[in-house]
Formats: C-alpha cells, sequence, structure tokens
C-alpha cells in the first residue's frame, strides 16, 4: 500500500534524545518489527510516523510524499495502541464506526462495513458492549476491528499484545499475521518481546537508546548482529561474550583465537581487520551452540574445554546451564534429560565453530 | 463490637446534622400559635403549608384567626429566583471556562505552566475576606453592586480558580492514547475534543459544574456585600437578615427550608457525580 521512509529523524523532549538521527526504509506490503527494550524510543518512533509528534528534525515520506508535517488525521493510517485506547463511553460498535462516522460515510455503508469485520474477527457478540464490560483480549480485538474498517494505507500497532495473557497471545500473534498477509497492508509493530518479533516479522529493526542499530530479517539478527550491543539483546539466554587474544602459529600458518583452553581457528580477514597477532577480540557465542557433557562420557572430538556446573534453571524441555570456567560465567542450553548437579565437573563443546563470531573490542562492532 | 460502636458513630452523626433541620421542618408546618406550646410539639397539630404559600408571595386565609393573612413584606421568593439565576450562570461559565481552561494546563506543559498552577494554587490558599475589599471596590467602579450579573462575576472569580484546577488535574491523568486514537482515526483536533474528549470527561465536567453551583448558592459573605438591601439580593443574605425584617420564626423556618430545596434535589439527582470521589482516576470513571 505504502513505503514508508524515515530520513535523519530525530526528536529531542527537554534533555532527552528520544530518537537519535533514525533512518528506516519500511518496503510496501511488509511486516516490520521495531524491537527494542522499554524507553528506547519504539513508541516515539511510531507516533513520529503516525504524525501524533513532529520530529525535532528529518523527514518523514510515505512513498514519495513528504507526510513529516502532516495531521495525523490526513494520514490514512490506523494505529492499535499498547492500551487499545477505545473510547470508553462507546459501545465496540460505535468504536469501530468511528473512523467510518467522522468520514461522513451512509449509515448503511457504515453498518455493512462494521459487520464486516466484526465477522472477520469473531466479534459480533460484543458489539454491544462497552470497553468496561470486556476482557483484555477483547478490547484487543475491537481494537484491530477499529483499526482495519476503513482499509487504511499503513498499520502501526504499539505493543497491541502486552497486555493480554501468554496463551491468548500466541493465537492473536498467529491471526494478526494471517490477517496482515491477507490484506496486505504495510505494517509496523513495536514490541520489547523478542520472540513477537521474530515469529512475526519479515524483518526487524533493533532499537537501542533512540538509535536504530540494525536492521535485517530474523535469521541476520539472530546469526550476524552488527554489534555487541544487538548480539546481547536478541536471543534467549543472551550471548556468551569471551574476551581473547588472536595468536599466530607458525609451524601450521594458522590464526587462533585463544581464551584459556578455547583454542578456535580464525579466518585470515577477520585477522587482518584487527592487526593480527596478540590482540585482543570478543568472540560471541549462543548458549545453543554450546553443548555440556558429562565428564565420564566426554570423547576428544571437536573444540572443548572443563568447566565447572554453576547453576542449573529448568525451562520444561531445555535446562540452561550456568558453567564457570576460571571464574567468568558461560551460559549453555541443553535438554532437560541431562541431570547435572552445581560443582559438578563437565566437558563443554562448541557445537559449530563456525558460527562463532567476533567482535571488536574497543567499537563492539561485528568483524567481518 | 467495633461495628455497633461504628453504627452508634454514625446514628449520632446523622442525628447531629439532621436535627436542626428536622426542627425547622417541623416549626415551618406549623400555625403561630403552635410554634411556641409548652411542652414543644414533635410534630406539628395542624400541618399547614400557611407558611411557604405567604413566603411565596400569596395570601393565606387562617382558620384559627379567621383573617386572610398578607404575603411576607419581604422578597423572598424574588431571593430565591436570584439565587437559582445566579448559581445557573455561575456553573455554566465555570464549565465554559474551567473545561477548556483545565484542559490545557493538564495537557500541555509549556514553560509558563508551573507558574500558571502556582497561581491557581496561591489564590486559593488566601482567605476570601482578603479579597472583599478590592473586589468590592471594582464592582462599586464598574457599576456591579446590587446587580444578578455582579455578583455572578464575583462568584466566578472565587471558584474558577478551584474547579480550573480539579479539572487540570483530571485532564493530566486522562489517557493521551485516547485522544490520539480518534486523531489517527481521521478527526481533527476539534472532532477528537468534541467527539471524544468531551464525552469521557463529562462525569468530571459536571462535578465541577455542580461543586459551582452549590458554591454560589451556599455562598453568603460576598452575595451579603454585593447584593443585600437590592433588588438583587440573593437568599443566603435574605435568610440571614430575616431575623431583623421578619420576626415570625415559622415564616423564617419556611423560608429556610425552602432554600434547601435546590441543593437537596441536585445532590440527589446528581449524587453518582458528586460521589466521583474518583475525580483524580479517569480510567476508573470512564469505564465506570
Ligand atoms: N512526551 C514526552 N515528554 C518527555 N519525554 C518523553 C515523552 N515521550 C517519551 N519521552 C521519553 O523518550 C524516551 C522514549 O520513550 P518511548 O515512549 O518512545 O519509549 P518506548 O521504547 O516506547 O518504551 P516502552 O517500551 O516502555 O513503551 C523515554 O526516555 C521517555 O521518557
Ligand atoms: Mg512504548
Amino acid at each position: 500500500m505504502v513505503e514508508v521512509r524515515l530520513e535523519h529523524v530525530t526528536k529531542i523532549f527537554g534533555k532527552t534524545i528520544a530518537v537519535n538521527d533514525l533512518n528506516l526504509v519500511v518496503r510496501d506490503k511488509e511486516f516490520f518489527v521495531l524491537l527494542g527494550p522499554s524507553g528506547c524510543g519504539k513508541s516515539t518512533t511510531l507516533n513520529i510516523i503516525a504524525g501524533l509528534e513532529k520530529p525535532t528534525s528529518g523527514r518523514v515520506y510515505f512513498d514519495d510524499e513528504d507526510v513529516t508535517f502532516l495531521p495525523p488525521e490526513e494520514r490514512n493510517i490506523a494505529m492499535v495502541f499498547q492500551s487499545y485506547a477505545l473510547y470508553p463511553t462507546m459501545t465496540a460498535y460505535d468504536n469501530i464506526a468511528f473512523p467510518l462516522k467522522i468520514r461522513r460515510l451512509l449509515r448503511d455503508e457504515i453498518h455493512k462495513r462494521v459487520k464486516e469485520v466484526a465477522e472477520m474477527l469473531h466479534i459480533e457478540h460484543l458489539l454491544d458492549k462497552k470497553p468496561h464490560q470486556m476482557s483484555g483480549g477483547e478490547r484487543q480485538r475491537v481494537a484491530l476491528a477499529r483499526a482495519i474498517v476503513r482499509q487504511p494505507r499503513l498499520f502501526l500497532m504499539d505493543e497491541p499484545l502486552s497486555n493480554i495473557d501468554a496463551k491468548l497471545r500466541i493465537t492473536a500473534r498467529t491471526e494478526l499475521i494471517r490477517l496482515q498477509r491477507k490484506l496486505g497492508v504495510t505494517t509496523i509493530y513495536v514490541t520489547h518481546d523478542q520472540t513477537e518479533a521474530f515469529t512475526m516479522g519479515h524483518r526487524i529493526g533493533v532499537m537501542f537508546n533512540g538509535c536504530l542499530l540494525q536492521v535485517g530479517d530474523p535469521l541476520e539478527i539472530f546469526e550476524r548482529p552488527h554489534n555487541t550491543v544487538v548480539a546481547g539483546f536478541v536471543g534467549i539466554p543472551p550471548m556468551n561474550f569471551i574476551e581473547g587474544h588472536i595468536a599466530y602459529d607458525e609451524r601450521l600458518g594458522k590464526y587462533y583465537f585463544k581464551w584459556n583452553e578455547i583454542i578456535l581457528e580464525v579466518g585470515g580477514d577477520i585477522t587482518e581487520k584487527i592487526g593480527g597477532h596478540g590482540k585482543t577480540v570478543i568472540a560471541g557465542i549462543r548458549p545453543q551452540n554450546l553443548q555440556v557433557i558429562k565428564s565420564e562420557s566426554y570423547s576428544k572430538i571437536g573444540i572443548a574445554f572443563k568447566a565447572k556446573v554453576y547453576t542449573v534453571e529448568r525451562l520444561g524441555t531445555e535446562s540452561v546451564i550456568t558453567v564457570d570456567i576460571d571464574g567468568e560465567l558461560l551460559r549453555a542450553v541443553t535438554p532437560s534429560e541431562l541431570t547435572l548437579s552445581p560443582d559438578e565437573d563437565v566437558v563443554v563443546k562448541i557445537v559449530n565453530p563456525q558460527k562463532v563470531i567476533f567482535f571488536n573490542k574497543n567499537t563492539g562492532d561485528l568483524i567481518t | 463490637m467495633k461495628k455497633a460502636l461504628l453504627i452508634i458513630g454514625i446514628v449520632f452523626v446523622v442525628l447531629w446534622s439532621i436535627i436542626p433541620i428536622y426542627w425547622a421542618l417541623n416549626i415551618s408546618l406549623m400555625y403561630h400559635f403552635e410554634v411556641y406550646s409548652v411542652p414543644a410539639h414533635l410534630f406539628p397539630e395542624h400541618p399547614t403549608l400557611y407558611n411557604y404559600l405567604r413566603s411565596l408571595g400569596f395570601s393565606v386565609f387562617n382558620p384559627f384567626t379567621n383573617r386572610v393573612d398578607p404575603p411576607v413584606g419581604y422578597p423572598i421568593r424574588e431571593a430565591l429566583i436570584n439565587s437559582f439565576v445566579v448559581a445557573s450562570m455561575v456553573s455554566l461559565i465555570t464549565i465554559a471556562i474551567a473545561t477548556p481552561a483545565g484542559y490545557a494546563l493538564g495537557r500541555y506543559r509549556t514553560r509558563h505552566s508551573g507558574l500558571l498552577t502556582a497561581l491557581l494554587l496561591g489564590s486559593r490558599t488566601l482567605p476570601p475576606v482578603s479579597i472583599l475589599i478590592p473586589l468590592y471596590i471594582i464592582g462599586l467602579r464598574y457599576r456591579l453592586l446590587g446587580t444578578t450579573h455582579g455578583i455572578t462575576v464575583m462568584h466566578l472569580a472565587l471558584v474558577l480558580p478551584l474547579t480550573t484546577w480539579i479539572l487540570m488535574g483530571f485532564f493530566s491523568t486522562f489517557p493521551s492514547e485516547i485522544e490520539k486514537a480518534a486523531r489517527v482515526d481521521g478527526a481533527t483536533r476539534l472532532q477528537a475534543i468534541v467527539r471524544v474528549v468531551i464525552p469521557t470527561a463529562l462525569p468530571a465536567i459536571v462535578s465541577a459544574g455542580l461543586l459551582s453551583f452549590l458554591f454560589s448558592y451556599n455562598e453568603y459573605l460576598f452575595s451579603w456585600v454585593f447584593t443585600s438591601g437590592t433588588p438583587a439580593q440573593t437568599i443566603q443574605p435574605t435568610l440571614a437578615s430575616m431575623w431583623f425584617m421578619i420576626g415570625e420564626i415559622n415564616i423564617m423556618a419556611a423560608a429556610t427550608i425552602l432554600s434547601l430545596i435546590v441543593p437537596v434535589v441536585i445532590s440527589l439527582y446528581f449524587q453518582k457525580y458528586i460521589i466521583q470521589v474518583r475525580l483524580v482516576d479517569p480510567y476508573a470513571l470512564a469505564f465506570e
């Protein structure tokens, strides 16, 4: 429906820089997720796109139209708020009909369209109720119905699922995706929940402290995070960072990353970029890439090192094991069947050495 | 045990405040001769509206003296009407001014809003008497003394800061997302206010209006200074001065009871608004 482009958008509230020089292109018909921790400026960005806030500087384009100073009512967009923002004095029917009434559609046409979306979202039975008579999940549906009733060219959603229970959230997620694919409306979805971001988004933008750090598809963000901030924010449990140095083995003519017992071969091109032998770098290893093995069943294959179990957190089918290597704590994910107890001696193996990534120690940027 | 004490306490408080009113009502329904009977009658033996009708300007036949008694020579009916008119105007104008002012102050933080808020509150901390003389001089200068609109203006000066402050508090906690939603849904700023914000804020707005109505209707000091002895005299100074002007205690009682009708009806009818102590929690209020 529309491509959204933000160019050098900055928003300053008093002394807070809520959004800092943000550049972003959201493609037509895309489901774009803006992911970031609380207070990083996601809502502010969304409000700027909606026209509810004016950027301190920078421009907003819908396709080729400069909408930076266009008031929200003239943008033909729809928004779902975190609190749903239903009109408290109106019934669900009137809530959904409101955007149509404002546009002075004919009564019959309004009636037809409200009935249509109500049917689509299975909320016919709620139409006579007022917001305070509905549950959180029901309010969320009504808010969604109000957003889609007039076929806007852009959907903005500000954490619309954060106020409903976990089970309902999963169904609502699938429903939202299905609906977006069906309507084909460009959607910008804000959340601080990475599971939500990774399951819903075509592409994800990771925001931190007002800055957009990386934009990419979910796999890219997960496997090739641009810096330690994104790497540390994305993934549950968070990525392990270990600081080691580069060593050159003259006999084999190869470069290695060394830290304690861990020795990983690194490509020559990476070494070149950081300056070779003796330089310090940070290795990032996903907990999913570490395997914990009982000492007795250890056979010397692959890259492995000795460690001591520190804590065990059981999460149903998986457990998160924190191991201690010379005072450094690393997390690993293992199947729950493996029973381990604190202080047990174990061996930790790096499952896939190619997936270990390296960051520049000073800038925190990914070395590629 | 605790509960029993509580009930005794409540009964005591209720009796304490209700006995004087009961007594006024009792006397107001008696003919003159019965008022001073010893021991006092707890209920009128010959209940009659004689006092009420005379207060309101009618001649009434008194069967005990076999005479037609003329209306009371004192403008009680006019005072009731004046009070009602003044209080209505005060509450309507309060709503018209305090709603937008409270909205603007509560919603938008500007460089000067701190100062404005301080001034609003500050004006409430002054004893009203302290502005009586200056306002009297202003009233004299602009010929506001002894006029209905004059006392209206004075009451507005007293009640506007408070109502503005209350509505400001309301609007500052009013979820702005509701208004934002209306904007995104296609409403202009004005449409959003008229069609969404005001209906949602209606209980608070009505409360502010009722508060100012009751304030104006019950206000004595300024009403006395600005209107007593003039055609604009309102009910409170009238009740106070009847003691010297009429001297018939049963008539005074009837006038008092008459003066209570409007506030009591309002309190009962709009009870649900007046009990809104939740004025500060618009969500609870809006979803009520
Ligand atoms: N109207 C405002 N006035 C002043 N500061 C503001 C305003 N709106 C937002 N901020 C500040 O800007 C920063 C970003 O806020 P924003 O609401 O965009 O965060 P967010 O990413 O949506 O967080 P959350 O996930 O908690 O909703 C915060 O530090 C916030 O305090
Ligand atoms: Mg937010």
